[in-house]
């Protein structure tokens, strides 16, 4: 596991525009995907990230799937998770394997504790 | 002695003629000495009339009174008189000839006398007198009049009786038979003189009537029988009649006539068939409706037999048995009375009641009546159908209420049953009712059914029916209906199929419109649910923005980025308010359009640029290509929508593959193409795809309010264009805008 790297699951470019910009001004070293099979594909060929965020509603492979698709693999079940979405009810499968939720649209404090306390 | 001869001969034959006779001849001297007796009465034999020579006429009769008639009548002959009288002797009246006696000189030298004892004679008289008194008695007392016409003197008279009946004066006596019939009511004297003439000229029994008007002005009505006499050699010589008042009868008998008539009104007038017969079963009366009703014919209702008829009439009953038992049973219990109901073979219904004929205090037969409650039996049946029916349509589950009233339908409307229901066009069966042999055997639907007109027709040997379901002037479905063998569709039918059909339809768009706020409402609700989600991606690219920039967290290069980003999405937001202002225009039928002179080829320019970023991002190659003249009256805006919202659309479902965007001149129109090779849409997508709210994709994977196509669509039809798609799953999609150059705005 390297320290510090975040990937970021959103099919919003703004979204992981936004949050690429915060957290390396954090001092994180941060990807992004635009859907689930993209995060898939750059965890497969980077070192498993120390933390990952994921939007539910995505093409191709929306975030229950990816959060199932991570959970199921050895390498990257246990890398923490936070779960970013417009429904406060949804993912409700994913949710129990979530480490944490952000309902969007979040503050900046929200997001700052959440990747401190997980990604350190 | 000659002389003596001759006197001895002469009192020979006398005797001989008073023996056959009664009867006495004498002779008197001048004192009126009897000198020649001969003859014999009661009192006086031969003999002793012989005896009475030589005493006087005085000494005869006891009495010397010269007035005493026999006395007077004999001195009156001595004067010269011939006298002729009656007279009383004994008890026997004597007509006697007195008459002088003279000698050859003609000196009267005494008298001689004849009397012949006509007792019997006067007897017979008196006897005529009385029995025409007893006659006349009897007249008056039994009002019979009566009078003679003769013929040859054309003389009428007439009894006393008729006098006083006809209200003739006292001592009128009769005259001419004009006379007379001129003493009739005027509209009757040319029968009544006909009806004499007639009789005169053929003789013979004869009568007639005839109206009179009393002096006091009564009106009677009289009754004239007659016959005529005719003499020796057959010759009429007599018209001799009786006549009496019939005026009480007359009346009697109106009020009895009336009354039957009145009765026999009141029985043909009657809705009720009226059958009244004896306790031995004999019709007494019946009225025409009674024969109508049961369809007896009335050559068998004259012959008069209950019996009869009520083999003729159980025929057409359902339970023939059972009716004749009743029956039976009443004719044994005379003094009951029963009201039941009949059921027909052929539908109808009747109700009986019957209830004895009593004869003081006696029950003598028996009434029947029978009154057709056919309509009503129908029109009850016909609202617990109806009734029932609207109980199993009273679901919102079309297919649960259609089934329910297709079983209830069979079998009182038919044997079998069948709804079909328009989908798509086209009429699809939904149900069929009835024995499974039967069900098979409902034909297709009848093509009238689809242009909304209810029939009978038939098919083979059966009658069916067919009614059409109709919603808001729209053909929905049909129903079917196959009658047994034994039935013939009526119009009495057809209006009740067409009431069910009115309910069934009521039911279904009922459903239906309630299905169909039912998705609105969910359409709306996962409308709002996007909407929200559409809203909060926008929202927190802004939130982390501004908050990265007010806090000092982003270093100078990233705060340009922040500051791109918060103009992305300000944009975004605004696209987002504006579709969906654009949405309760076209609802409201308020989106508004400023023609004017605009190039297709620079908008294509301007747009795509506009989302070089975005294209870049998602890693599509956008290649616009032109041809022609592409300059026509168009709302650049609205232009502007239509070529992002397509553009939008190719890069968000286009998976990063080269997207074409192409746009030729022909003909005063100009076609647009914007092709992608992304994931396509599904085939049954295709129709639905420009209506609101739809997407081919699943909301997770792609978000959007699913509005755009379905304004462009909009936007490219008021410009008097036609938009249409071209696509297969995963071999991305094509779609083709064809714009007129100029056109006014609808």
């Amino acid at each position: 596991m390297t320290d510090h790297l975040i990937l970021i699951v959103d099919d919003d470019i703004d979204v992981r525009t936004m949050l690429c910009a915060l957290l390396s001004a954090e001092g994180y070293n941060v990807l992004g995907a635009s859907d689930g099979v993209e995060a898939l594909d750059c965890m497969r060929v980077v070192d498993p990230p120390a933390l990952v965020f994921v939007d539910l509603m995505m093409p191709r492979m929306d975030g229950e799937h990816l959060i199932r698709a991570m959970k199921q693999s050895p390498e990257l079940a246990r890398i923490p998770i936070v779960v970013m979405s417009g429904h406060t009810v949804a993912g409700g499968a994913a949710r129990p394997a979530a480490s944490a939720f952000l309902k969007k649209p979040f503050e900046l404090d929200s997001l700052l504790t959440v990747v401190h306390e997980l990604a350190g | 002695m000659h002389s003596d001869q001759a006197e001895q001969g002469t009192s020979a034959y006398l005797r001989l003629v008073f023996k056959q006779v009664p009867g006495v001849v004498w002779a008197t001297d001048r004192e009126l000495r009897l000198t020649y007796v001969l003859g014999r009465t009661q009192t006086i034999d031969e003999e002793a009339s012989a005896e009475l020579v030589g005493r006087t006429v005085p000494d005869f009769v006891g009495s010397r009174d010269p007035s005493e008639p026999a006395v007077a009548h004999h001195l009156a002959a001595l004067a010269g008189g011939r006298q002729s009288f009656d007279y009383v002797l004994h008890d026997h009246i004597f007509a006697v000839l007195i008459e002088p006696l003279r000698d050859e000189a003609g000196e009267i030298v005494g008298t001689v006398g004849a009397a012949l004892d006509v007792t019997d004679r006067l007897q017979s008289r008196e006897q005529l007198a009385r029995s025409e008194a007893r006659l006349a008695e009897a007249q008056r007392m039994a009002r019979i009049g009566s009078f003679e016409w003769d013929i040859a003197t054309d003389t009428v008279t007439w009894s006393d009786e008729l006098r006083r009946i006809y209200g003739f004066a006292n001592g009128e006596s009769g005259g001419t038979l004009d006379a007379f019939l001129r003493k009739l009511h005027p509209g009757d004297r040319a029968r009544v003189r006909l009806a004499l003439f007639d009789a005169s000229r053929h003789p013979g029994p004869f009568g007639c009537e005839h109206r009179l008007v009393r002096p006091e002005g009564e009106t009677r009505v009289l009754q004239i029988t007659g016959d005529v006499a005719v003499d020796k050699t057959g010759v009429p010589v007599r018209v001799v009649a009786s006549c009496w008042d019939i005026t009480a009868q007359r009346q009697t008998t109106e009020r009895l006539e009336q009354s039957l008539s009145l009765l026999r009104a009141t029985l043909d007038s009657t809705a009720d068939g009226i059958l009244v017969v004896d306790r031995d079963g004999r019709v007494a009366a019946y009225n025409q409706r009674f024969l109508t009703l049961w369809r007896v014919p009335p050559t068998l209702a004259e012959r008069g037999q209950d019996r009869e008829m009520l083999t003729h009439v159980s025929d057409q009953l359902e339970d023939p048995r059972a009716f004749l038992d009743g029956v039976r049973e009443l004719y044994t219990t005379p003094e009951r009375e029963a009201l039941d109901v009949l059921h027909f073979r052929d539908g109808r219904t009747f109700e009986r009641f019957s209830m004895p004929r009593i004869v003081e205090g006696e029950p003598v037969g028996r009434v029947w009546s029978f009154r057709d409650v056919t309509r009503r039996e129908q029109l009850l049946r016909r609202t617990t159908f109806l009734a029932d029916a609207a109980r199993l349509l009273s679901t919102l589950d079309v297919n649960k209420a259609v089934s329910g009233v297709a079983e209830l339908c069979v079998p009182y409307l038919g044997e079998s049953c069948a709804i079909d229901l328009i989908h798509d066009g086209a009429p699809r069966r939904i149900m069929v009712a009835g024995d499974p042999g039967e069900k098979a055997r409902v034909p297709e639907l009848h093509p009238a059914a689809l242009s909304g007109h209810s029939v009978i027709y038939s098919v083979g040997t059966k009658s069916h029916m067919v009614v059409p379901l109709m919603c808001r002037n729209a053909v929905i479905g049909a129903i079917t209906f196959v009658a047994p063998r034994t039935r013939q569709y009526t119009n009495v039918d057809l209006e009740l199929s067409d009431a069910l059909a009115r309910r069934i339809s009521l039911s279904i768009d009922n459903a239906r419109l309630y299905q169909a706020a039912h998705d609105a409402l969910k359409v709306r609700d996962e409308f709002l649910s996007i909407a929200a989600h559409e809203l909060r991606g926008p929202l927190t690219s802004l939130h982390l923005a501004v908050q990265g920039l007010l806090h000092g967290a982003l270093p100078p290069a990233a705060a340009r980025t922040a500051l791109d980003v918060i103009q992305r999405e300000d944009r975004r937001l605004a696209r987002f308010v504006d579709d969906l202002l654009d949405l309760g225009r076209i609802r409201t039928g308020q989106l508004h359009f400023h023609l004017e002179e605009v190039d297709l080829g620079t908008v294509l320019r301007d747009v795509v640029s506009r989302h070089a970023a975005e294209a870049a991002q998602s890693g599509s190659k956008v290649t616009v290509t032109s041809e022609g003249d592409l300059a026509g009256q168009w709302d650049r805006s609205r232009l502007e929508q239509v070529v992002t919202n397509l553009l939008s659309n190719a890069i968000k479902y286009g998976e990063g593959q080269p997207i074409e965007i192409s746009a030729t001149e022909s003909a005063g129109h100009v076609t647009l193409k914007v092709s992608d090779r992304g994931i396509g849409i599904p085939s049954d997508m295709l129709d639905r795809i420009f209506d609101p709210y739809q997407r081919a994709v699943d909301v997770r994977h792609y978000g959007g309010l699913g509005l755009g196509l379905h304004i462009v669509k909009v936007i490219v039809e008021a410009l008097g264009g036609r938009i249409r798609v071209d696509s297969r799953p995963a071999e991305g999609a094509t779609f083709s805008v064809d714009l007129p150059k100029s056109r006014s705005v609808v």
